[in-house]
């Protein structure tokens, strides 16, 4: 349709908005489909507009809309190109997908890149990594892991790791019991197990090993289903107040030597001092005493605010 | 000889599975067997508790408190005498039953004495321990024995806490502690 209503190559019309354009407007192309002017039908133009929704739909992520951009103009999908696209962008400010259409068409040849898109790496749709998660990775690993974690958990794990065991063993602690050594070893194993497996399925490796290991290590620590219904397996089975009576046949259940500590954590002494003890002593000696010691709200007026002077608009 | 004892249970293999998780058998816990962190733990924590007891009632018991009860809970507990002028249905009875379990909870073999001018009339307290009870599984995981008939209303804890009514009367004498 294209080739007939224009005999001039050199203004073709674009399939997308139907204007016509000069050869220059068009990206040229390798593909079977396209052999005949090895340009594109569609105008750059169009295809900045198709880039943009393809962004909002994939949520901006660049690596998704680019896949799927070379899916529908049949160009090879390769990550390194993307993330060398990536950095010329930051540098230059040319839009991502320019740079990458452009550097496929000028060194695909050279680097074997492939002519269609059925050359070009496969990307798992499923699986993955929005920009979000991207951040957050990039986030964690930025997190500086002290010496007791690296002590208690032991050395060789990324920070990411870590906080995932740390997450992972305040998860156990809450459900089941951790009250002494033996159970806190097994817990720190069980762990670290639920890690390898979720780093090797992460990189498509065989779980079976690990998960039936793991399985061992749960029925050692008496934490599988099975043995949950037993009694005094969970943690169900406490009372607070019988753990205060086991600790007092020992020691005293509470810091008695400070006696300040935690003492009127509300403070509701100053309320006391103002509404209750004020008004009784004015009552009965008859004294006029009206004085109310606003020191009662002092943790929010000890809060600063921050004042722009001249730059008021209102 | 052997026949007749065939059926005979001792009490580990008669409770075991029994619906009472304290009757139920189950290897003790030792000193040596919690942690000493576990303890440091523990004691800050029933530190806490014992000094704001309404955190305690917030916190493990689940109840929601109103601004006046927190109030009110907080120096009852503080406080040796207490005396505040309530109007009817303000929740007094239902609140002295809340720091009745409270207390007796955090301070273990305590003993807990509720006082009226008739056993009866103390027995209300009561009727609220139990609606607690009912309402809230963790004060009802402290309670292991629970009476309130018309003679006898009687309250015993897992810790070994008594929550009991003695009548203000002479022959009430010597049962207060």
């Amino acid at each position: 349709m294209v080739r007939t209503k224009t005999n001039n190559i050199d203004n073709r019309i674009c399939s997308c908005c139907g204007k016509p354009k000069n050869e220059k407007n068009y990206y040229s192309s390798k593909s079977k489909i396209f052999i005949f002017f090895q340009r594109l039908p569609i105008c750059k133009d169009c295809i900045d507009d198709l880039f943009e929704e393809l962004l909002k739909r994939t949520s901006y992520n660049i690596e998704k809309a680019l896949y799927y951009l070379c899916m529908r103009l049949d160009y090879p999908f390769i990550y390194s190109v993307v993330e060398a696209a990536k950095k010329q962008t930051e540098k230059t400010g040319t839009l991502i997908h320019r740079v990458y259409i452009q550097k496929i068409n000028s060194f695909g040849e050279v680097n074997n890149y492939g002519e269609t898109f059925i050359d070009g790496e496969q990307m798992n749709i499923l699986t993955a990594k929005t920009d979000d998660d991207i951040l957050v990775d990039d986030e964690l690993s930025q997190i500086e892991i002290d010496d007791d974690l690296k002590i208690f958990w032991g050395y060789g794990f990324t920070p990411k790791d870590y906080v995932f065991l740390e997450l992972e063993l305040a998860n156990w602690k809450q459900t089941h019991k951790c009250d002494n050594h033996a159970e806190l070893t097994l817990l720190k194993e069980i762990c670290i197990k639920i890690l390898d497996i979720r780093n090797k399925r992460a990189s498509n490796e065989s779980t079976s090993k690990e998960q039936k290991e793991l399985q061992d290590l749960m029925k050692t620590a008496s934490v599988d289903p099975a043995k949950a219904n037993i009694a005094s397996a969970g943690k169900s089975h406490d009372a607070f107040g019988v753990w205060v009576k086991d600790i007092e046949q020992f020691r005293p259940a509470e810091w008695f030597e400070q006696q300040e500590k935690y003492v009127d954590m509300d403070g509701f002494k100053p309320y006391l001092k103002n509404y209750v003890y004020r008004p009784i002593e004015n009552f009965l000696t008859g004294i006029r005493n009206f004085f109310v010691d606003d020191d009662i709200d002092a943790n929010l007026d000890d809060v600063d605010i921050d004042v722009n002077e001249g730059e008021f608009n209102g | 000889m052997g026949r007749s004892y065939q059926n005979y249970e001792n009490s580990f293999k008669k409770y075991s599975g029994h619906s009472n998780q304290f009757t139920a058998p189950k290897s003790m816990i030792k000193e040596k067997e919690r942690t000493e962190q576990w303890q440091d733990n523990l004691i800050d924590w029933i530190t806490f508790y014992r000094r704001n007891i309404h955190r305690f009632i917030q916190h493990y018991f689940g109840v929601e408190l109103f601004w006046y009860q927190v109030l009110w809970i907080y120096f009852m507990n503080i406080c040796e005498s207490f005396v505040t002028i309530a109007s009817r249905a303000s929740a007094k009875s239902w609140l002295i039953a809340l720091l009745a379990l409270a207390r007796a909870c955090l301070w273990p073999n305590s003993e807990v004495v509720v006082v009226a001018a008739t056993k009866k009339q103390g027995g209300i307290i009561f009727a609220k321990m139990n609606s607690l009870k009912n309402d809230y599984p963790n004060i009802a995981r402290e309670i292991k024995d629970f009476k309130a008939n018309q003679n006898d209303w009687y309250c015993l804890l897992h810790n070994g806490s008594t929550v009991k009514v003695v009548p203000c009367t002479e022959g009430g004498r010597g049962k207060i502690y």
